[in-house]
């Protein structure tokens, strides 16, 4: 399992939970886990490419 | 009606079966508590994330740390790691049982698995959490 394949598991499944649990509605609840999943993947994507930076 | 009452009549609907069931369930097996209380679709769902997640740690030889080990009494962080990796309930006990999740930390995967464990943990606990207040009447 590559690291970009574990980062999407364990958002995808982290933003299922999350969406379920924070939000009634369904529509809200695929809403809140859609931009918890893209949120975790994005922010790690550019933790990532600011750590690329770092001399040591 | 004012506050200690409220907290008083709180109190006592905590202490209701259907709820130490729920709650007792949930750690039992991920989504059990929700079962119980008739909810099927969530109960589905949280059972297959959290055990994908827990299936994931223990593939890529990931560390359980646990309470019952040697390895949890090395430092505070390790024994954090320990107290959460307890959230999975009965299968931190079957794990350990089985001796899954006492991998060597020198494999290339280990840091996700171990990762992958306690996210796990601490997501049946949510879980749990969950259950018991849709058992008290807080949420639907």
């Amino acid at each position: 399992m590559s690291h970009f394949i574990s980062l999407i598991f364990i958002s995808f499944f982290v933003s299922v939970v999350f969406g379920l649990l924070m939000r009634n509605e369904p529509k809200a609840q695929i809403i809140y886990g859609v931009k918890m999943f893209f949120g975790l993947v994005g922010f790690a994507i550019l933790a990532g490419w600011l750590l690329y930076f770092l001399p040591w | 009606m004012n506050s200690s009452q409220t907290a008083d009549k709180q109190q006592r609907s905590l202490m209701e079966p259907g709820v130490i069931i729920a709650i007792v369930l949930g750690f039992i097996l991920p989504g059990a508590g929700h079962l119980y209380l008739k909810k099927l679709a969530r109960a589905a769902i949280y059972f297959v994330s959290i055990t994908s997640l827990v299936i994931a740690g223990v593939l890529l030889h990931g560390t359980l740390f646990s309470l019952l080990r040697m390895n949890s009494g090395n430092g505070f962080l390790q024994l954090l790691a320990s107290i959460g990796n307890l959230g999975l309930g009965l299968g931190h006990f079957i794990l350990h049982a089985f001796n899954l999740g006492n991998s060597d930390i020198t494999i290339r995967t280990n840091e996700y698995g171990t990762t992958f464990l306690i996210v796990a943990a601490l997501l049946n606990v949510l879980v749990v959490l969950n259950a018991m207040d849709i058992a008290v009447g807080e949420k639907e």
